[in-house]
């Protein structure tokens, strides 16, 4: 069967290696049908393609995968109802519950932050700001009130946009991770004879603050945290790099 | 003791007696304390013990031997003597106060009670008696014998070599049983025994219990050494390993020999070898045979979870309600002897609605003499994934007990607790309408695409461009807005900016009056955009201007005199043109126009 994925995932072109997942899926192939997801998503990022893999992460028993690749999938559609919904039923089934959990002010102002994905922010907030510009000049030009209308419209449109990219600006900054093993101990140290502080679960997200030797310093969103393996964290939007 | 020791204690008697004389002649007969005692009163079956018959007084004289009552329950393995005096002064006088033991190693030969029957002494006529002496003897061995100080490697006991390995130097390998079943525990201890001087040692082999679980009790660091008599030998006794051993499957098991190297001090040779030398010797173990025996089919409850031994179990939530989706834990804490490491988790059914998580488990536990005690505690975290109230049904764990032969079955539960606020919960919509929720679960794939249309996860560089764009937006509009205040303000810019293109049309119209042959408005166009241009580009009045005033004003600016000198002469022959054309020999229009244009081209 592996074998016969990996053929697949060579051979075949991303919507039928995604198309495949989906027919797998169906079957409860669960596993099957992550490695065809995964041979989908090889030709890049796909919102589709990430929040089906989620869907066989999370059948599969990986709630930290889950996690990860409906993130991935919320990076590129924001707006999709099914990838939200999917994200906090996954995080509703970890183990480790979130410490410091926005209030609903802080939630309110994520979510109008991230309406917009990232990429469609930059475009907005560019043409925003050229339109803007054009805007502004006509009425240096001409004194046009209509034109400085305009230019206020766009300009507020573009400083929005120009949030929102600050605001995943951030959270890549963040480096938000998630830990994908049944579970780990936190350590006092970056070494194996540390002191275990804290016994984290599989989907529990951290940001990773510090990387040394095979571990990671992993801080919980409530400010507690600790040393960890890098093979039992994995970040949401760079890969952390194996052990050398 | 050997046999040699025993020999040589049999001459001390009449030594002890022999100095208890040499105050016979400075005193006379006195009273006599005679008593019997042993060192314990429960023994093992053939195991050594001491029994000392003491004889006391004052200004003791020579006493003869106690004479033994028949002994039809122990066998006497040797006997020895010693004794002691006290001498003290009081009111100038000297007494002295004489001990005599006469001690006795013996071995019980049957089980229950044996009574040692009164001894007797005679001494100056006088006849003594003991009390009679009772002890247990048991089947197990008890406690040995007059443990002496411990002492760490090197050099305890016994002698230097010269006596035979075989017998008197061994590696003793001892289970605590040797029938178990499968997973009940047993205590293996492996120790040295020696009668040399051993100055150090280390393992050479040790097997890996092949068939067993194995979970180390102690393992020596240093000769820790005891006296025990085994078999009417002095032995030093050293533990070197203590293991629990539980057995995996049914049948024979058999612990393999193990080897174990020790230096034995040799004896010095002559007067040289002052202080002798060692000799490498290995010794090795005997093989163990286990019957280890399969746990019953019959009556082999489901619940049966690998437990073997006597346990006792605690079940409980550590909390009746929760909220916002954190977990309440099930803890499941097994306790008892026997294998408790080896049980595994307790069954739970599933609750709609609630997800239960692999517990995690910890585990504690200590040997005591041959018996494991512990616990293994399970802790399963259960997150509701709804409101409401939960009831986690009763669960259940079987084991089995060795010493009944028979399974037990213990029970827990029901447990019950509340959810409130959990995260995943049924949508308004549905508790609205009065649906009933059966369960929750994550949104179905996104369905068959005919493309996948991908995109790389960081947003793509060139938008940053626009920003530089719209920089130079706001340039140009600042410019042209400046550029058209200018115009308004200055009118030599006014004229100057606006020169090039009233020249073109200037230029345009004389052009198209030439091919009319319209020489008179040819050369009128001609002349007005060669005026007008210098006019505006210089921003002066040429049209009112003298020859000599236009080529002042127009070297003033810095124009070639060349370029000043051409221009007044097509005006000049335009203007001969138009008012005096019979001067004109051979005018060309064409060239005139040409020229026109070049030297406007050159300002």
């Amino acid at each position: 069967m592996i074998a016969v994925l990996l053929l697949l995932a060579t051979a075949l072109r991303p919507v039928d290696a995604y198309n495949e997942g989906n027919r797998l899926y169906a079957a409860k192939d669960f596993n099957g049908a992550v490695s065809a997801y995964q041979a989908a998503l090889r030709g890049g990022a796909s919102a589709p393609a990430l929040y089906n893999l989620g869907n066989a992460e999370f059948k599969s028993g990986r709630i930290g995968q889950a996690i990860l690749a409906y993130r991935r999938a919320r990076y590129l559609a924001p707006r999709d109802a099914d990838i939200a919904t999917n994200l906090a039923f996954a995080r509703a089934y970890r183990a480790d519950k979130t410490l410091g959990a926005p209030g609903p002010l802080a939630l309110a102002l994520y979510d109008a932050l991230h309406v917009l994905s990232h990429r469609e922010s930059a475009l907005l907030a560019a043409f925003g700001v050229l339109l803007a510009t054009l805007g502004l000049g006509v009425w240096i030009v001409r004194r046009s009130r209509l034109a400085v209308a305009a230019a206020s419209v766009l300009a507020v449109a573009a400083t929005f946009a120009l949030a929102t990219q600050l605001a995943w600006r951030a959270e890549i900054d963040a480096r938000p991770a998630a830990i994908v093993v049944p579970q780990v101990s936190a350590l006092s140290g970056p070494s194996d004879d540390a002191k275990e502080i804290l016994l984290l679960h599989d989907g529990s997200e951290v940001a990773v603050r510090e990387m040394r030797g095979d571990y990671v310093l992993a801080q919980l969103p409530g400010g507690g945290g600790g040393w960890i393996r890098r093979d039992a964290i994995e970040r949401v939007f760079v890969a952390v790099p194996p052990a050398r | 003791m050997s046999r040699r020791a025993w020999r040589a204690a049999r001459i001390v008697p009449p030594l002890a007696l022999a100095f208890a004389s040499a105050f016979a002649s400075v005193a006379g007969a006195a009273e006599l304390q005679f008593s019997a005692s042993v060192d314990r009163t429960t023994v093992g079956l053939g195991e050594p013990f001491q029994f000392v018959l003491t004889v006391q007084g004052e200004d003791m004289l020579s006493v003869p031997s106690p004479v033994l009552p028949p002994l039809p329950d122990v066998n006497v393995l040797g006997s020895s003597s010693s004794q002691s005096t006290n001498i003290s002064i009081v009111n100038g006088q000297m007494k002295r106060q004489a001990t005599v033991s006469f001690i006795y190693a013996l071995a019980a030969k049957q089980l229950g009670k044996v009574t040692i029957a009164p001894c007797r002494l005679t001494y100056q006529g006088r006849e003594y008696q003991t009390a009679p002496v009772e002890i247990t003897v048991v089947k197990a061995p008890q406690a040995q014998a007059a443990p002496q100080p411990s002492s760490s490697s090197p050099g305890l006991p016994a002698q230097r070599s010269q006596l035979p390995v075989d017998g008197n130097l061994t590696l003793s390998v001892t289970p605590s049983r040797r029938s178990v079943y499968v997973g009940e525990p047993l205590l293996l201890d492996v120790s040295l025994l020696t009668r040399f001087q051993i100055s150090n040692g280390g393992w050479a082999e040790v097997p890996a219990f092949e068939g067993f679980w194995v979970e180390k009790v102690f393992d020596a660091e240093r000769f820790d050494f005891q006296r025990r008599t085994i078999d009417g030998k002095s032995f030093a006794v050293a533990p070197l390993k203590k293991s629990i051993l539980f057995p995996l499957s049914p049948g024979v098991a058999t612990i393999k020999p193990m080897s174990f190297n020790v230096s034995v001090a040799q004896a010095p040779r002559d007067f040289f070898d002052a202080f002798g030398t060692s000799q490498a010797v290995r010794i090795r173990s005997k093989p163990v045979t286990i019957q280890v025996l399969d746990l019953p089919e019959r009556d082999r409850p489901a619940e049966f979870s690998g437990g073997v031994g006597q346990f006792d179990w605690a079940a409980n939530l550590d909390r009746a309600a929760t909220a916002n989706g954190e977990p309440v834990n099930l803890v499941v804490r097994v306790s008892g002897t026997g294998n408790v490491r080896m049980i595994d988790k307790p069954r739970i059914e599933t609750v709609a609605g609630l997800r239960i998580l692999p517990p995690e488990t910890k585990d504690e536990s200590r040997v005591s003499g041959d018996v494991v005690r512990g616990s293994r505690t399970f802790r399963f975290p259960m997150i509701p994934q709804r409101d409401g109230r939960f009831t986690v049904p009763a669960i259940a764990l079987a084991y089995f007990d060795p010493k009944a032969r028979a399974y037990r079955t213990l029970h827990a539960g029901p447990f019950e607790f509340t959810a409130t606020g959990s995260n995943v919960t049924a949508s308004p919509v549905a508790e609205a309408s009065g649906l009933r929720v059966l369960g929750s679960d994550i949104g179905y794939i996104k369905p068959d695409l005919r493309a996948l249309d991908t995109a790389p996860l960081a947003p793509p560089f060139w938008p940053n461009l626009v920003y530089l764009l719209s920089l130079g937006v706001l340039g140009v509009a600042f410019g042209y807005r400046g550029h058209s205040e200018r115009l308004a303000s200055d009118r030599g810019y006014a004229r100057k900016t606006r020169s090039s293109g009233l020249v073109r049309r200037r230029l345009k119209d004389a052009e198209s009056r030439l091919r009319k042959h319209d020489e008179q408005g040819f050369h009128a166009s001609l002349t007005q955009a060669v005026s007008g241009y210098v006019g505006d580009r210089f921003d002066i009045d040429s049209h009112a201007m003298t020859r000599d005033r236009l080529r002042a004003e127009l070297e003033q600016r810095a124009v070639a005199p060349e370029l000043a000198a051409e221009l007044i002469a097509i005006i000049d022959q335009c203007e001969i043109a138009r008012f005096s054309p019979g001067l004109l020999d051979a005018h060309d229009p064409r060239a005139l126009f040409e020229r026109t244009r070049d030297a406007l081209g050159r300002i």
